[in-house]
């Protein structure tokens, strides 16, 4: 039997092949009853009227006999009408033999009969008409003893074997008619039996499949309500938690708005500053444009001055130059002097005024040296601070180049900045704008949350609810299984 | 104007004055006892020379190297048409060999003598000569001239004179045995 069929199928299928045995059982009684039938109808309607016939074939003889000498005695016509009366019942009665009898030999034995009949009839037409004739009673009797009484021996011998054979017959048909009776009620028996057994087996498989069956239902159910009452417990759980989150978010979104809100403004301030930064970047991209040509210009200028100061350089480098021509001079005057002083020391008193002069020439080559030293020191600081300058300066230049290009960069930027703020204020508004909607939207939000911490509160309800209805179902499930499973139950 | 100008301007202006002033001052001369030196420097140390010892000053004089005994020799130089050899004073004293861009002739000796820097020209009193019992280094250095807070040793030309030709004479003899 599928274990998936459902409850009422099986019964219904355990029904069908029940009835469908009952309705076997009922075709073979009935065939058993109608072979008994038949059997006995045949006995009753076949064996027994033959024998009957038969038999009254011997007392039609018998009255025929009775007639046919009661007529030779008083040679009445009452009697031989008796007589007429019995050949034509017995002729009647042969003929219905003979068109009922199927078998040969029984045929052969009616035909015996009325061969017999007819031998003793033709005898008895011979001795009734001596006596219409008025015979003499002896020649009747002699007749009558001597021709009719030995063709009556035949007549009943046929018929009494003809009788013997359907009484035979007969017993034979009771015999078999009880022998189908029998074994009628053997198979009738016999069918109840096994019905009886096959009904026993399908309400025991039915009986362990149901209760195989809805006794694990009903545990799947006791499981699934012992389930739903915890997922009930943790559905109350969550929902309380949720409950709790409701609230939070319920004040989380107030404070949203509230921010959305301050968002609003302040992106309406931030695109109020925006175009304020607008104006302001194309007031300094004009200022840019004018500082990078004051930028040129110190540009031009510090190239002049670099060309001024290489100009310089090379002056004090000259002036150098000649500045070694007078420390050479005031040496060699020094050396001179020197010199002087050596031979006018040699002249003796003529030479000491010589030695004054050229004390006093060595003494100017001295300071000469010395100045040219202090020249040569300031020209070496010129030259120095020259060198510095056009460092300065060429640094300056550099410096300038490159504040040239940023200030070019910066007045690309200060054109990005527009562009950029100009966007900045469109995104700004529409910050502003979608701050707004968001702020709506949060309103609705916030509704919408009312809505779900109602429906939670509601679920709470319900959850309890769930559990009741698990607990009810728990109790039923175990009221349902003590029913299909007492011991089970128990 | 700026300082560096009205410096140099004035700088100028004092020695225009000053040399002028040469020219126009009476010739005064010097009576007291009064000892010029010239001051030179060898390997850094300043020394002084009598003017009296020597018979001139020259720089950059070409020097023509020639083998010698002595090792301080530098070379033969000319003077005034003369040929002097020049000898290295710094080696002389004991000093490392010098640059030799300077050279002193000395007086009467004949030689030249080949060194650093010649610093300048100074006079002392006789009075700020301080003798120096020197020792074997210092053998040509017998006194001391103080002059602007300095001491400078001064060099003994002649006994310089009188050591080269000694140590001259000493190879010449050794050459000739």
């Amino acid at each position: 039997m599928d274990r998936h069929w459902t409850f009422g199928r099986k019964i219904v299928a355990g029904f069908m092949l029940v009835l469908a045995f009952t309705v076997v059982i009922g075709i073979v009684a009935s065939i058993s009853l109608r072979d008994v039938v038949a059997s006995k109808d045949n006995v009753i309607n076949v064996n027994g009227p033959l024998l009957v016939t038969a038999e009254r074939l011997q007392t039609l003889h018998e009255e025929q006999g009775n007639a046919l000498r009661a007529y030779l005695l008083t040679s009445s016509s009452e009697n031989f009408a008796a007589i007429e009366r019995t050949r034509a019942d017995f002729s009647a009665d042969l003929d219905h033999l003979k068109s009922v009898v199927i078998a040969e030999e029984g045929r052969r034995m009616v035909e015996a009969i009325k061969q017999a009949e007819d031998e003793h009839r033709k005898v008895s037409d011979q001795v009734v008409a001596m006596r219409r004739a008025n015979a003499p009673a002896q020649a009747i009797a002699d007749a009558f003893t001597n021709q009719i009484v030995p063709k009556r021996e035949p007549i009943i011998k046929a018929i009494a074997a003809f009788v013997q054979r359907e009484t035979q017959r007969l017993n034979d048909a009771q015999a078999t008619s009880t022998d189908a009776a029998s074994r009628a009620i053997i198979l009738i028996g016999a069918s109840a039996i096994a019905a009886a057994l096959l009904a026993g087996l399908v309400a025991f498989f039915l009986t362990r499949s149901l209760n195989r069956q809805i006794g694990a239902a009903v545990r799947h159910v006791q499981s699934s309500s012992a389930e739903l009452h915890s997922a009930a417990n943790q559905q109350a759980t969550g929902v309380k938690e949720q409950v709790t989150s409701m609230s939070e978010i319920n004040t989380t979104i107030s404070e949203l708005l509230a921010t959305s809100r301050q968002i609003a403004e302040s992106a309406r301030r931030v695109a109020q500053i925006s175009e304020e930064t607008t104006s302001a970047a194309r007031s300094g991209d004009g200022t840019v444009e004018r500082a990078t040509e004051s930028i040129t210009g110190i540009r031009r200028q510090v190239d002049l001055v670099v060309g001024h100061m290489l100009e310089l350089g090379k002056k004090s480098q000259q002036i150098g130059s000649v500045l070694d021509i007078v420390t050479e001079l005031a040496e060699q005057t020094n050396i001179l002097s020197i010199n002087a002083t050596i031979e006018a020391a040699g002249a003796g008193d003529s030479g000491k005024r010589f030695a004054v002069v050229a004390d006093e020439i060595r003494k100017l080559a001295d300071r000469v040296a010395v100045s040219a030293k202090e020249i040569r020191t300031l020209i070496d600081d010129v030259r120095s601070s020259v060198n510095t300058t056009v460092m300065a300066t060429e640094t300056g230049s550099k410096a300038v180049e490159t504040g040239t290009r940023q200030f070019a960069d910066v007045a690309t930027v200060f054109k990005q900045i527009a562009k950029l703020v100009a966007t900045t204020t469109e995104a700004a508004r529409e910050i502003e704008l979608s701050t707004k909607q968001q702020a709506t939207a949060v309103e609705q939000v916030n509704i919408a949350i009312v809505n779900v911490a109602q429906a939670t509160k509601e679920t709470e309800a319900s959850a309890g609810q769930t559990i009741q209805t698990a607990s009810e179902l728990a109790t039923t499930s175990r009221d349902l299984l003590r029913l299909v499973q007492a011991k089970s139950a128990a | 104007m700026t300082g560096t100008e009205s410096f140099l301007s004035g700088r100028a202006a004092e020695l225009r004055r000053a040399f002028d002033q040469s020219f126009a001052e009476a010739i005064q001369v010097n009576t007291s006892e009064t000892i010029d030196f010239i001051s030179i420097r060898l390997a850094g140390d300043l020394h002084a020379i009598r003017m009296t010892e020597i018979a001139g000053l020259f720089a950059d004089v070409k020097i023509t190297p020639c083998p010698s005994p002595v090792a301080e020799l530098r070379g033969i130089a000319g003077f005034r048409g003369t040929l002097t050899p020049v000898y290295d004073l710094a080696a002389l004293l004991g000093y490392p060999m010098s640059s030799g861009r300077w050279i002193v002739l000395t007086k009467g000796g004949g030689l030249a003598l080949a060194l650093d820097e010649f610093h300048g020209h100074f006079r002392v009193e006789r009075a700020a000569l301080a003798s120096q019992q020197g020792s074997s280094a210092t053998q040509h250095v017998r006194e001391i001239a103080r002059q602007a807070d300095q001491a400078l040793p001064v060099i003994d030309i002649p006994s310089v004179v009188a050591a080269i030709k000694a140590r001259a004479a000493a190879a010449s003899s050794h050459k000739e045995h």
